[in-house]
C-alpha cells in the first residue's frame, strides 16, 4: 500500500492546485461587462485596467483647446492622439460635451494624513508640498515614478522648511529641524536632500512682532547654498518688502502673493528680469481675509458629496482672527499685475489651512485666478502644464504622447465658463480610473443613553455607549500639562457625587491643554450617532476662567472643533448647541474633552450631570 | 535507476504516512498561516484594504512552517534516535531519504497555500487575473526551497531539543523581520535595511512583484540575492551533511 501513497497524495494536491487556479475569482468576465457599461461606470475603481480610449472628446492639453480628438492610453501612458478607432480589449470613454484635461497639480499643500487620497478622488493627481513630515518622502519619490495602481496622488515636497526656533512652521506640535546660525545652512540643506526633499522652502517674515524669522543674511545664504546643492529655493513671504529682498537675491519662486500693499512697477520689473514664479494661494488668503468663499463650496453638491469628514472640517474651519496685511482685493490685483507683465503664476491652495481642503481648493484656486483676471485657459495652465514646466516635472502636466495618463474628464467647456471644472466626471491616475466617491462610511451606532456622566454608583467613570471618563492632557503630545480626575461624594451639584478635575497647564506644547474627557479613544473607534440631538449640557463649578469643550469624531483627525465656556465659583448649567462644533461628524461622535488651555496655571473644577439633549 | 525511484517512492510514502498519522503536526502547521492571514487581512478593521498585498507575504509565511519545522525537527529527531545512522547503513539511499522529505514538504506547503488562497479569493475578496494567480502560486511553492535548506541545516547540526528552539527563533524572526506579517514600509528605516539580509524579505518582494503591488521593485535584484542565499545554504547543507556522515 505504501508505494501508492505518494502517487495518490501528489495527484490530489496537484489536482487541488490546478482546480484552485481555475476557481479563484478573476475579473476577466466582469471587465467585459464593465467595458459595455463604460458610459455609466463613474463609480468604478478598476485596479486591473490601465488602458483606455477617449473617443471624440474636447481636450485641454495644458495650453490649448482642441475641439474634437481621441486619445489612446496604454498601460498608463498616453500613446496616441488623433483620429483613432476602437482597439481590441480597450475600454472606450466617449460622451457629449466632455472635456479631458491633465490631472490637476496643486502647487502648495501640506500633505498630512489622508491628503493624497482626498486629493486624488477629486482629480488632483500631484501635490507639490511646501512643508510636511519627512519620514515618507523617499518612498514618495519611488512611488511617483511607478505606473502601478494607486489611490493616492503623487507627492513632491520641500520636506521641512527653513525657519528659526519659534518661527513660522514650529507651531504645529512636532519638532522640526530649525536653523540656528548661518554656518549650519550647508548641512541643513544636505539633510533635506538626504531626506528626499525636492526643493527648499524658507520662511522670511522680517520686521513683524508676531514671531521670530530668519534674518535677511541667513535667508540669502539659504538661497545661495540651496542653489549650490542643485535645488530650487522657494519662499514664504507676506509683504512686498520681504518679496523684494528675496527676488533681488535670485529666489526661484514665492509660495504666496503678498497682500499688504499693491506691488510697485519696480518689483514687477525685477520679477520679470529674474524670471521667478509665484504661487499666490488666493484660496487661503481669501480665508484669512474672511471672504467666506468656503461656504459656497460646501453648498455645491458637485463637490460636497465627494468630501471626506476631514475635508469638510478643514474647509469649514476659519481663521479666528482677521490678520492685518492680508487684503484679498490687493492680492488679486498683485496677481494680475505680475501676470500681465509675464511672471508665471501657478495654482496652489495651501490646503489644509483653515478654509481650504485637499483637492477641492486646488480647483477653487483656479477659479480665483480666473477671477483675478487670468483667462480660463491661463488659469488652467497654472494648475497643469505651467506648473509642471516650472518644477521640471517631465512626465506630467500636459496631454501629449509619452506623458503619464493622469487626467480629469469634466462635462462642459472650462474655457467658456471656468466653473465647469467642478463638473468632474472621471478621474484617471496612471491610466487607472479612480473612484470619486468615498467608500461607504458606516454611521456610528445609535446612542444608547443621552446621559454621559452623573458619576453616581459603582464604576462611575464608565459611561454608556462604550465611553468612559478619564483625564486628558498634552503629555501625549510631549507637552508638560498634567490633569487628574476622581469622583468624590457630596461635591456634586445638590450634594450628589461629582467628578473633580485638578489640573495644571504648563508650557511645552504649542497648544497646551489639560482637563477631563469622556469618550471612546481606543481604536477601533466606532462612534455614536448624535445627529438627532441638539445640545451638550453639563453642570460645572470651579476656578473661575475661560475653558473649552473639544468634540471628537471617530474618523477625522487634526485639530478638533471646540466651543468656549466660562466657569464660576458657584454651580451653573452650561448648554452648548452641538451644531456649533463646526466640522464635527455628528454621525460618529467619539467623545468630548472639557479642558483649560492657552492660559497657563493651576485650576480645578467639578463636573456633574453631563448629558446630551 | 528504477531502484532509486522505487526506494524514493517508498520513502515518500512512508514520510507522508507518518505525517498523516500525526495530525497534531499537520493541523497547526497548516492552520496557523491561514489564521494569521484571516486576522490581519480580514478581521482587524482598517486592514481589509490590502488583502492582496498580504496574500503575497502570508503565502511565503505559509510555506515556511512546513519546511523549517517539518525538516529541522524531524531530521534532528531521527538523527538523535539513531535512525539516520540506520538509514545510512541500509541499502536505501541517502538521496531518497532527503528527496522524500523534500517532496512531502512541498506537498504540505501546497496544501497550506491552497487553504490560504481559498480564504483570500473567497473571503478576503482578492481578485486577480488567472495567469497572476498561477504565477503567484508557483512563486510561493518555489519559495519553499530556501526554507527546506534551512530546515536541513538545523536538523543536521542540532539535537532534537535544540532544533525545536532554533526552528522557532528562526521561524518567528524571519516572519516578523522579513515583513511577512506587517508590511515592511511600516518599519523603521534600520529594520527595513536589516530585512535585506533575510530570504523572507526577498521572497515576499518577488511575490509582490508578481502580484503587481504598488511600489517599485527590482525583480532581478531580489532573484539574484535569493539565488546567492540558496547557493550558500546549499553549500552549508552539504557541509552539515558530510559532517553528519563522518561522525
Amino acid at each position: 500500500m505504501i508505494k501508492y501513497i505518494f502517487a495518490v497524495v501528489s495527484a490530489v494536491v496537484l489536482g487541488l492546485l490546478i482546480t484552485l487556479v481555475f476557481i479563484l475569482p478573476t475579473d476577466s468576465k466582469s471587465a467585459g461587462e464593465r467595458s459595455v457599461n463604460a458610459e455609466h461606470a463613474q463609480g468604478t475603481d478598476d485596479k486591473n485596467q490601465n488602458s483606455v480610449l477617449f473617443k471624440n472628446l474636447r481636450i485641454f492639453d495644458g495650453s490649448h483647446l482642441i475641439e474634437r480628438t481621441s486619445i489612446l492610453v496604454k498601460d498608463g501612458i498616453i500613446v496616441d492622439i488623433g483620429d483613432l478607432s476602437a482597439q481590441p480589449n480597450t475600454r472606450i470613454i466617449q460622451g457629449e460635451n466632455l472635456t479631458l484635461m491633465p490631472g490637476i497639480i496643486d502647487a502648495h499643500t501640506h500633505s498630512f494624513g489622508e491628503a493624497l487620497k482626498d486629493a486624488l478622488r477629486l482629480g488632483v493627481t500631484t501635490h507639490l508640498d511646501m512643508f510636511t513630515a519627512e519620514n515618507s518622502l523617499l518612498d514618495s519619490q519611488q512611488k511617483r515614478q511607478s505606473l502601478t495602481y494607486s489611490d493616492q496622488a503623487d507627492l513632491y515636497s520641500s520636506g521641512t522648511l527653513a525657519t528659526v526656533d519659534g518661527g513660522h512652521g514650529t507651531q504645529y506640535g512636532f519638532a522640526i529641524d530649525t536653523i540656528g546660525s548661518i554656518d549650519e545652512i550647508t548641512d541643513w540643506i544636505a539633510k533635506r536632500k538626504k531626506s528626499g526633499a525636492d526643493y527648499i522652502k524658507l520662511v522670511y517674515m522680517p520686521n513683524q512682532q508676531y514671531m521670530p524669522s530668519l534674518d535677511k543674511a541667513t535667508a540669502l545664504e539659504v538661497i545661495k547654498q540651496g542653489h549650490k546643492q542643485g535645488l530650487k529655493v522657494l519662499a514664504h513671504i507676506s509683504t512686498l518688502a520681504a518679496a523684494k529682498d528675496l527676488i533681488e537675491a535670485d529666489i526661484d519662486g514665492l509660495v504666496h502673493i503678498f497682500a499688504d500693499q499693491l506691488v510697485t512697477d519696480e518689483v514687477v520689473a525685477l520679477a520679470v528680469e529674474k524670471d521667478i514664479f509665484i504661487i499666490p494661494t488666493l484660496a487661503v488668503i481669501a480665508s484669512v481675509n474672511q471672504q467666506n468663499r468656503n461656504s459656497q463650496l460646501l453648498a455645491d453638491e458637485r463637490i460636497s458629496s465627494k468630501l471626506s469628514g476631514q475635508q469638510k472640517q478643514t474647509l469649514q474651519a476659519s481663521f479666528n482672527y482677521a490678520a492685518g496685511g492680508f487684503d484679498f482685493a490687493v492680492a488679486k490685483q498683485n496677481v494680475l499685475r505680475f501676470h500681465q507683465a509675464g511672471v508665471a503664476i501657478l495654482a496652489g491652495s495651501d490646503a489644509p489651512n483653515a478654509g481650504t481642503a485637499y483637492g477641492v481648493s486646488a480647483y477653487h484656486e483656479v477659479t480665483l485666478l480666473a477671477e483675478s483676471g487670468l483667462s480660463p485657459k491661463e488659469a488652467l495652465s497654472a494648475a497643469t502644464s505651467l506648473t509642471a514646466n516650472k518644477f521640471g516635472l517631465l512626465d506630467r502636466g500636459s496631454i501629449e504622447v509619452g506623458k503619464r495618463a493622469d487626467m480629469v474628464v469634466i462635462s462642459g467647456d472650462p474655457t467658456v465658463d471656468i466653473d465647469n471644472i467642478f463638473n468632474i466626471e472621471y478621474v484617471f491616475k496612471n491610466g487607472f480610473q479612480i473612484r470619486q466617491q468615498l467608500p461607504e462610511s458606516v454611521d456610528g451606532s445609535d446612542i444608547e443613553s443621552t446621559l454621559l456622566g452623573d458619576f453616581e454608583g459603582p464604576d462611575n467613570l464608565l459611561s454608556t455607549n462604550g465611553f468612559n471618563w478619564s483625564h486628558t492632557d498634552d503629555r501625549v503630545a510631549k507637552g508638560n500639562s498634567i490633569a487628574t480626575v476622581e469622583t468624590q461624594h457630596a461635591i456634586g451639584n445638590e450634594g450628589s457625587t461629582g467628578l473633580k478635575v485638578v489640573a495644571v497647564v504648563n508650557a511645552g506644547f504649542p497648544y497646551p491643554w489639560s482637563g477631563a474627557a469622556v469618550g471612546d479613544f481606543e481604536p477601533p473607534i466606532e462612534g455614536v450617532d448624535i445627529s438627532e440631538l441638539s445640545s451638550l449640557v453639563f453642570d460645572v463649578k470651579g476656578t473661575s476662567g475661560s475653558y473649552r469643550v473639544m468634540a471628537f469624531s471617530a474618523k477625522s483627525s487634526g485639530i478638533p472643533p471646540s466651543q468656549n465656556f466660562e466657569i464660576l465659583d458657584q454651580w451653573q448649567t452650561v448648554k452648548m448647541p452641538l451644531s456649533e462644533f463646526k466640522g464635527l461628524d455628528h454621525t460618529q461622535l467619539s467623545g468630548f474633552a472639557f479642558v483649560a488651555g492657552s492660559t497657563l496655571g493651576e485650576f480645578e473644577f467639578i463636573l456633574d450631570n453631563v448629558r446630551l439633549e | 535507476m528504477s531502484r532509486i525511484l522505487h526506494s524514493f517512492v517508498l520513502e515518500t510514502g512512508a514520510e507522508l504516512l507518518k505525517a498523516l498519522r500525526a495530525p497534531e503536526f499537520i493541523f497547526p502547521t497548516l492552520g496557523m498561516p491561514v489564521a494569521f492571514y484571516s486576522l490581519f487581512a480580514i478581521m482587524i478593521p482598517g486592514s481589509s484594504n490590502n488583502p492582496d498585498y498580504l496574500l503575497a507575504t502570508y503565502g511565503v509565511f505559509a510555506v515556511m512552517g512546513p519546511a523549517i519545522f517539518g525538516f529541522g525537527i524531524s531530521v534532528a529527531n531521527e538523527r538523535d534516535k539513531g535512525w539516520l545512522d540506520l538509514k545510512l547503513a541500509a541499502p536505501s539511499l541517502g538521496f531518497s531519504y532527503i528527496a522524500a522529505k523534500v517532496c512531502s514538504t512541498l506537498l504540505f506547503s501546497s496544501l497550506s497555500l491552497v487553504i490560504i488562497y481559498l480564504v483570500a479569493g473567497f473571503a478576503a475578496g482578492v481578485v486577480l487575473p488567472q495567469p497572476t494567480w498561477a504565477l503567484l502560486l508557483t512563486t510561493h511553492i518555489l519559495a519553499t526551497f530556501p526554507f527546506i535548506l534551512i530546515g536541513l541545516i538545523i536538523g543536521f547540526i542540532f539535537n532534537a531539543n535544540a532544533a525545536i528552539a532554533i526552528s522557532n527563533v528562526i521561524f518567528l524572526a524571519f516572519a516578523a523581520l522579513g515583513g511577512l506579517w506587517i508590511p515592511i514600509m511600516l518599519f523603521p528605516q534600520s529594520m527595513q535595511s536589516f530585512a535585506h539580509f533575510l530570504p523572507t524579505f526577498h521572497l515576499s518582494e518577488i511575490a509582490l512583484y508578481v502580484l503587481g503591488a504598488p511600489g517599485e521593485r527590482d525583480l532581478n535584484y531580489h532573484i539574484l540575492i535569493i539565488a546567492i542565499m540558496s547557493l550558500v545554504l546549499l553549500a552549508a547543507t552539504a557541509f552539515a551533511w558530510s559532517k553528519q556522515r563522518n561522525h
